[in-house]
């Protein structure tokens, strides 16, 4: 029995060295933090990378941007392998980024690159800004890499705001997919840190509105988005326990709040501004209508 | 076997129906009405399985060196070869694919086939145990998995995944589920001759809702239409699930999953074989067997 036992142990080990085969060692590779691509005319895509110390003893991480050109997302990729000795490690790569003037098919093509890429996770977090490779070369991280510092920004934004920007490459592609609009949250440089500034919504692989952070919030409550969080709404503040938005018969949007504060009411400051921005962008967008009606009460 | 064995007979079952469809839900081209489409598919394969298994219990209760039973059993030792290599070819295809991509196949091959080969050289009883042991496993891993990606789920209408074309999209499931009824047939009748028919519905009963799993979490978590463009949905369902902040990217579990079952489908179809060679009274029948396996893993890396 006891000899079956130790066999079955050693079957069970081998098993386990299938996975030996395939390993990198650390300094044999580059970990790309961050991905992003622009392109007018053909396509450029910057990844961050992260390196090793080296040989020197207890040395820093550093990260730096490399770039690469190509007439598609997979010959860029393709020419800036050719430019460096070690392989990319995508296994940490945390943010997707999409330059603004990649719009159209050429959006459609990283989407579908993406898709077939195994090295890329599909629950990758995708953001839009002006210009990637830019972004990256920019700004300065205050971890380990800017990559790291985007993921750690979307998270607290998340949960402070409550908003779900649905801004995973599986959820995007999705909405992609079946004709829907779909939003990225727009990064930008200030004082050399990389901020949230605002969300971009695309459909048809064109941007048809740009909200700002304070619109951001007011559509996630629209699009059932939204998770809880602190809403600062100029003066007014307010703690969301929970949101929800239906459409009533009467072709108005009703917003549910359930809001931590006892007996908080919004002003209607609040009403008008969800309304501006709902009348601002119904046509892009098909909001059913520009009229909201708002219902508070107490949360937990 | 007898009726201690009733139980590993159910697990046999459902992991063995489990095997042959799963890895590919939703299929490519998933439109309306195709969840109705797989559960008339897999009911009518249960059908099919009673065929089966009345012939199995014929060929069991005949004399081996009776002329139609040996060609019966030459015909079924053929399917059961080419079962094998599907079986196979499908895993191996998998692994080189998501787990290990810069492998050669040859390798994958050679290690799967080596398992298989040395758990057909064991008693039944062997492939049994591995069956319950895989089986608790499986279950396990795939309801943890299903209640922590339930958040990841989208709202999608039930009508869309019932109400559609229904008839001719079955006819696409049930070319995979095809492939069950004969070789689980034979095992179960050589094999667990004393233990009812029963078990082997209640066993398929599981494996349904198992499969059921696999398509509903695919289905759910990218929905229908995106889920059948993706090749082999439902594990990178689980690789987008996260439980906190440090456990992401759980898609192993699923290699194992598949592995475990892949491993029992091939096993089985080798007993089968080696039963189908001692009923005709043949020597050597699991050198035989073994020689049949090998062709048929050979097979499966050619085609």
């Amino acid at each position: 029995m006891k000899i079956k036992l130790i066999s079955l142990l050693c079957v069970v080990s081998l098993l386990m060295l299938c996975g030996c085969s395939g390993y990198r060692e650390a300094d044999n590779g580059y970990i790309v933090t961050a991905i992003g691509f622009d392109g007018n005319e053909d396509f450029k895509v910057s990844v961050e990378v992260v390196t090793a110390g080296g040989s020197e003893l207890r040395s820093e991480p550093k990260s730096e941007v490399i770039s690469g050109k190509g007439n598609s997302p997979m010959e860029a990729v393709f020419s800036l392998n050719s430019k460096i000795s070690k392989n990319l490690v995508f296994d940490h790569c945390t943010a997707l980024l999409i330059g603004k003037n990649l719009s159209g098919k050429k959006l459609e093509e990283v989407l579908k690159y993406g898709k077939e890429i195994k090295e890329l996770n599909f629950a990758i977090d995708m953001f839009m800004c002006e210009n990637a490779e830019d972004l990256l070369n920019e700004s300065e991280s205050v971890s380990v890499a800017r990559g790291f510092d985007i993921a750690a920004n979307l998270k607290e934004t998340k949960s402070e705001t409550g908003i779900d920007y649905q801004n995973k490459f599986y959820e995007i592609y999705m909405e992609y997919n079946a004709g829907k609009s779909y939003s990225f949250p727009y990064l930008k440089v200030k004082n050399e840190r990389i901020i949230i500034d605002g969300e971009s919504v695309f459909k048809e692989n064109k941007e048809k509105a740009h909200f700002t952070n304070e619109e951001a919030l007011l559509y996630s409550f629209i699009k059932n988005n939204n998770n809880g969080g602190k809403i600062f709404l100029g003066e007014e503040f307010a703690d969301i326990s929970h949101s929800h938005c239906s459409l009533n018969n009467g072709g108005e949007y009703t917003v549910n709040l359930s809001i931590k504060q006892k007996s908080k009411k919004f002003s209607k400051i609040f009403k008008k501004r969800v309304e501006k921005m709902l009348g601002k962008h119904k046509e892009e967008l098909n909001f059913s209508s520009d009229k909201i009606k708002l219902k508070e009460r107490d949360g937990i | 076997m007898g009726k201690e064995y009733s139980f590993h007979k159910l697990c046999l079952a459902a992991i063995f129906f489990f095997d042959g469809i799963a890895l590919f839900l939703p299929f490519k081209g998933a439109k309306n009405g195709d969840l109705s489409a797989l559960i008339f598919a897999i009911i009518l394969s249960v059908f099919l399985y009673f065929l089966c298994y009345f012939l199995a219990d014929k060929i069991y209760k005949s004399s081996g060196g009776n002329g139609v039973t040996k060609v019966s059993c030459f015909l079924i030792i053929a399917f059961l070869v080419f079962t094998n290599a599907v079986t196979s070819k499908n895993f191996i295809n998998f692994i080189s694919k998501e787990v290990l991509i810069k492998n050669p196949k040859i390798y994958i091959l050679i290690l799967f086939s080596a398992i298989c080969i040395y758990m057909v050289s064991k008693s039944d009883k062997v492939a049994a145990k591995a069956g319950l042991l895989s089986f608790v496993f499986i279950v396990i891993v795939m309801t943890v998995m299903l209640i922590v990606s339930c958040k990841n789920f989208e709202p999608v209408s039930l009508k869309k995944l019932f109400v559609g074309k229904v008839f001719k999209r079955s006819f696409v499931y049930l070319y995979k589920a095809l492939l069950f009824p004969i070789a689980f047939a034979i095992f179960s009748r050589f094999a667990f001759y004393n233990v009812s028919v029963k078990k082997d519905i209640f066993g398929f009963l599981i494996g349904t809702v198992l499969i059921l799993v696999c398509y509903l979490s695919a289905a759910l978590t990218f929905t229908l239409h995106f889920a059948s463009k993706i090749d082999y949905a439902y594990p990178i369902s689980i690789s987008v699930v996260n439980i906190g902040e440090l456990y992401t990217r759980m898609d192993g579990f699923a290699y194992f999953i598949f592995f475990f079952s892949a491993l029992i489908r091939s096993s089985i179809c080798g007993f089968g074989i080696k039963m189908l060679l001692k009923k005709m009274n043949i020597k050597y029948p699991f050198e035989k067997t073994s020689l049949l396996m090998l062709t048929s893993f050979a097979v499966s890396y050619i085609i």
